[in-house]
């Protein structure tokens, strides 16, 4: 589907002369002993995570390079295997940890810092499903409600350190290597996705920004990256990293083509 | 200036799904594209059937949508 980010990227495309072939992957076939195509680099933009990862796959099979390749993305939509990829390479995150029992729980929540904590689905996006828990009756009831009521997936308790931002965090947007722009995402609430009602404002983008978001993209395979970082006293510290990012509030408060940014990387990828 | 001008030059009339609101698209409307009913502010997305756009009622978000 083509929302406000993807109408950026074909306004961009047209722009520079690129042949752009929209391809609804609801529409295709994907079997790779019959499949045409006339492209060089597939640019994957699902809105459904699923559908995206299996588009990848399948374009990578038949030799077609794809922004992101599937190994960032894989890395990218499973947040524990983003934390170990972060921690891999020495890049500052919260504390976290994986546990797949209300016992375990317990004991990783007095390891990683203890009440509140925060429990994640291990995929997801915009906000939702995050808990926030206060206490040990929280934490109970939120992995019986897990438990009773989700699929296996939300069987995998993701457990992350609660840490006490200044009413906004940091979206910052890695593009081939480059930190191209940032925004801070302003919310008196302690979930800070615009898709949870914070306000985007044009964030400055000091040296130690720049260096912790350079380091988290090439700790996950770099391309293009919408990176979540935490300020705190101690510094900066990365949450999160999206692989199909979102950028139209970038684009619109910072008034940096994030959209061109993406489609010369593309049209470098497709160089290679 | 020119640039809306032309966009709206081109535009369609579509009427939405669920309010029966005549919405005026721009020219530059792509199949798939999601977009809001101004009357009902349903979110909808746009098909092309014989050449012609026409509005359905936008998949509802799903767990795995998102970045």
């Amino acid at each position: 589907m083509i929302r406000g980010d993807e109408k950026l990227l074909i306004e961009a495309a047209k722009r520079k002369n690129v042949v752009l072939e929209i391809v609804d992957v609801r529409e295709q076939i994907f079997d790779p002993t019959n499949f045409k195509y006339d492209f060089d680099v597939v640019l994957e933009r699902c809105v459904s995570t699923t559908k995206g990862m299996h588009t990848i796959e399948f374009f990578e099979s038949i030799g077609i390079p794809v922004v992101n390749c599937l190994s960032v993305a894989r890395t990218c939509e499973n947040k524990f295997t983003t934390s170990l990829a972060l921690i891999a390479h020495d890049v500052p995150t919260p504390r976290f940890a994986l546990v797949f029992s209300e016992r375990e729980a317990k004991t990783a929540i007095e390891r990683i810092g203890g009440y509140p904590a925060v429990l994640k689905p291990v995929s997801g996006s915009w906000g939702r499903l995050l808990a926030r828990i206060n206490d040990i009756y929280a934490l109970e009831a939120m992995i019986e409600q897990k438990t009773t009521l989700g699929g296996p997936h939300h069987h995998a308790f993701y457990i992350q350190q609660y840490i006490k931002k200044p009413g906004r965090d940091i979206r910052i947007h890695v593009i081939g290597g480059r930190v191209v722009a940032a925004i801070y995402r302003q919310s008196s609430h302690w979930v800070t996705n615009t898709a949870r009602g914070a306000e985007p404002i044009p964030c400055s983008i000091d040296r130690q920004l720049e260096n912790i978001a350079l380091r988290a993209a090439e700790a996950v395979g770099g391309g293009v990256l919408g990176i979540d970082i935490f300020e705190t006293k101690k510094g900066y510290l990365v949450n999160e990293i999206n692989h199909t990012m979102e950028f139209k509030n970038v684009q619109r408060v910072t008034g940096i083509n994030v959209a061109s940014a993406i489609i010369n990387y593309c049209l470098d990828i497709s160089k290679k | 200036m020119w640039e809306v001008e032309v966009k709206f030059m081109n535009s369609t009339n579509v009427i939405c799904p669920i309010c029966d609101g005549k919405i005026q698209i721009p020219g530059n409307t792509e199949e798939a594209e999601l977009i809001t009913c101004s009357f009902c502010n349903n979110k909808l997305e746009v098909k092309k059937e014989k050449g012609k756009f026409k509005l359905i009622e936008a998949p509802k978000v799903e767990e795995d949508w998102g970045e």
